[in-house]
């Protein structure tokens, strides 16, 4: 199915899941979010990812919604994380304290060519963001 | 005109004789003359009643003659409303329509780009949104170690352009709906242009950057974006050609704008190179030639691809509503008649049907033939 696209393994890139449509009509890439899961940390999202192809390194970084990444925090390399084809890492992000929420990038680096591989990017909406 | 019609002329013209030798003696009793000419009248009655029944006969013996005919010439006339086709070709422009809304990438591009058009420019960069803001930018260039043109989005009815030069290649897209996105990420160090200033930016993007590029207002889809034009220039030394597949497109155009001479304006001309156009259907394999004109209409492809380098290399296979080719002002279609097309892939049937046919055709005139003779 991947080659009928035309596409190679290291252009996929990230495994997301086409959930919704945003707001602006596009669809939005979401990765397995989970939020407050049980005996976790409160106010902390897990986002747990897979990589298409064998990784040296992956990092991210966050910033708010709406604002253009004009506030985005430095990345974060996540600590082991050379990968294999299709392996998951989990990422955990801190959530604001203002119930707003976030905009964040994973990014990673082939092992193989050290090309970085398509940025993720995925939205967190946050309780304030939320229309009751 | 049968023994029997040859007694009653026969029998006429005696009678005639008769009568004018009578006539001639001028002793003949006018009984006799009116007798003579009483039996002309009936024979002339008979004659002429005769002859409009071997009119009529004639008629209903040509009548599945002409039937058959008649579905002979309608499907040698009317063409398949599809043809299959298969196309490989060279060419140094293409216009695609695309009916659906289309993705375009993620493409990792050896290139630096440049793209203009654009209403609004968003990155998690602020100094290129400021520079972006500030300058009013309609157009960035960008210079990367790494560059991915990671989506090129385009609403349902764009029409798309791929034009290959020798050092870049161009896409164009035009689209009466809004709004265009381009979406570019790149990584190390970069040198940016952000609109028509000189001021040149210069960053360092040791992770990736992604810039999002809109043209037209996503709240106003009616509301026509400008064009937008994405060149991709290669590198001094480089060569490594885009490939473009996964479109879906409805139509395809192969023509360029050429400049004609001093006062003479532009001109559109064919881009073809030379290619090959396989129809399954008829069997035919045709040869193009460079400059000839070609045009796909109703295409529902099945692969389409193209390697985007210098020329455009271009492979499709699928089937089209419409297909034509020009050569110099002489042009047609390509799309083979139901006879052909019949007789190509159905002879089998064809030959018991046509034998059918015509059983049936002669059964009718020999059963006609006994009405008559009865």
């Amino acid at each position: 199915m991947l080659a009928a696209t035309g596409l190679r393994l290291v252009d996929l890139g990230f495994l997301g899941i086409v959930h919704a449509a945003a707001a602006s009509g596009e669809p939005a890439l979401l990765a397995p979010v989970v939020l407050g899961a049980a005996g976790s940390e409160r106010g902390v999202a897990t986002a747990v990812v897979r990589v298409s192809v064998a990784v040296s390194s992956v990092a991210w970084r966050s910033y708010r919604l709406g604002t253009g990444g004009g506030l985005a925090s430095d990345w974060v390399t996540l600590p082991a994380s050379q990968l294999f084809a299709w392996q998951r890492v989990a990422v955990t992000i801190p959530l604001p304290v203002d119930g707003r929420g976030l905009q964040v990038d994973v990014q990673a680096v082939g092992a193989d060519d050290g090309q970085a591989l398509p940025l993720l990017r995925f939205a967190i909406d946050g309780a304030r963001n939320v229309a009751p | 005109m049968s023994p029997h019609d040859d007694r009653l002329n026969a029998q006429r013209s005696t009678l005639t004789n008769a009568l004018a030798e009578r006539l001639a003696a001028g002793d003949a009793p006018l009984a006799e003359l009116r007798d003579l000419q009483e039996r002309i009248k009936l024979l002339d009655g008979v004659i002429a009643e005769q002859a409009t029944r071997d009119q009529r006969r004639i008629t209903v013996l040509l009548w599945p003659l002409a039937l058959v005919g008649f579905v002979l010439l309608v499907a040698a006339s009317v063409p398949v409303p599809r043809v299959p086709l298969s196309l490989t070709l060279k060419a140094s422009a293409v216009q695609l329509d695309l009916a659906e809304a289309t993705l375009l990438g993620p493409l990792a591009v050896n290139a630096d780009i440049r793209v203009e058009g654009f209403s609004t420019l968003e990155s998690a960069d602020p100094i290129l949104v400021d520079a972006a803001a500030r300058e009013q930018a309609d157009s960035v260039s960008v210079q990367a170690a790494e560059m991915r043109l990671r989506a090129l989005r385009l609403p349902a009815g764009a029409s798309l352009g791929v034009e290959a030069r020798r050092d870049a290649v161009t896409l164009l897209v035009e689209s009466a709906r809004a709004p265009v996105i381009a979406e570019l990420e790149m990584r190390g160090t970069a040198t940016l242009r952000v609109g028509d200033g000189a001021l040149h930016l210069a960053r360092d993007y040791p992770r990736s950057e992604w810039m999002r590029l809109v043209a037209g207002d996503a709240a106003k889809p009616a509301q026509a974006p400008p064009l937008v034009s994405l060149t991709l220039a290669r590198r001094h030394g480089e060569n490594v050609p885009l490939q473009i597949s996964a479109l879906k497109p409805t139509r395809l155009r192969f023509l360029e704008r050429r400049e004609g001479a001093v006062g003479e304006g532009s001109a559109l001309a064919s881009s073809l190179l030379g290619g090959t156009l396989t129809l399954p259907a008829t069997g035919q394999t045709l040869a193009l030639a460079a400059g000839d004109g070609l045009a796909l209409d109703g295409l529902r492809p099945e692969r389409f691809e193209i390697v985007a380098g210098t020329p455009l290399l271009i492979e499709l296979s699928g089937s089209a509503s419409g297909l034509r080719q020009r050569v110099g002002e002489f042009e047609r279609s390509l799309k083979p008649s139901w006879l052909e097309y019949v007789s190509r892939h159905h002879l089998t049937q064809l030959l018991w049907g046509s034998a059918a046919v015509l059983w049936g055709a002669l059964a009718w005139v020999r059963r006609q033939i006994g009405v008559f003779k009865s």
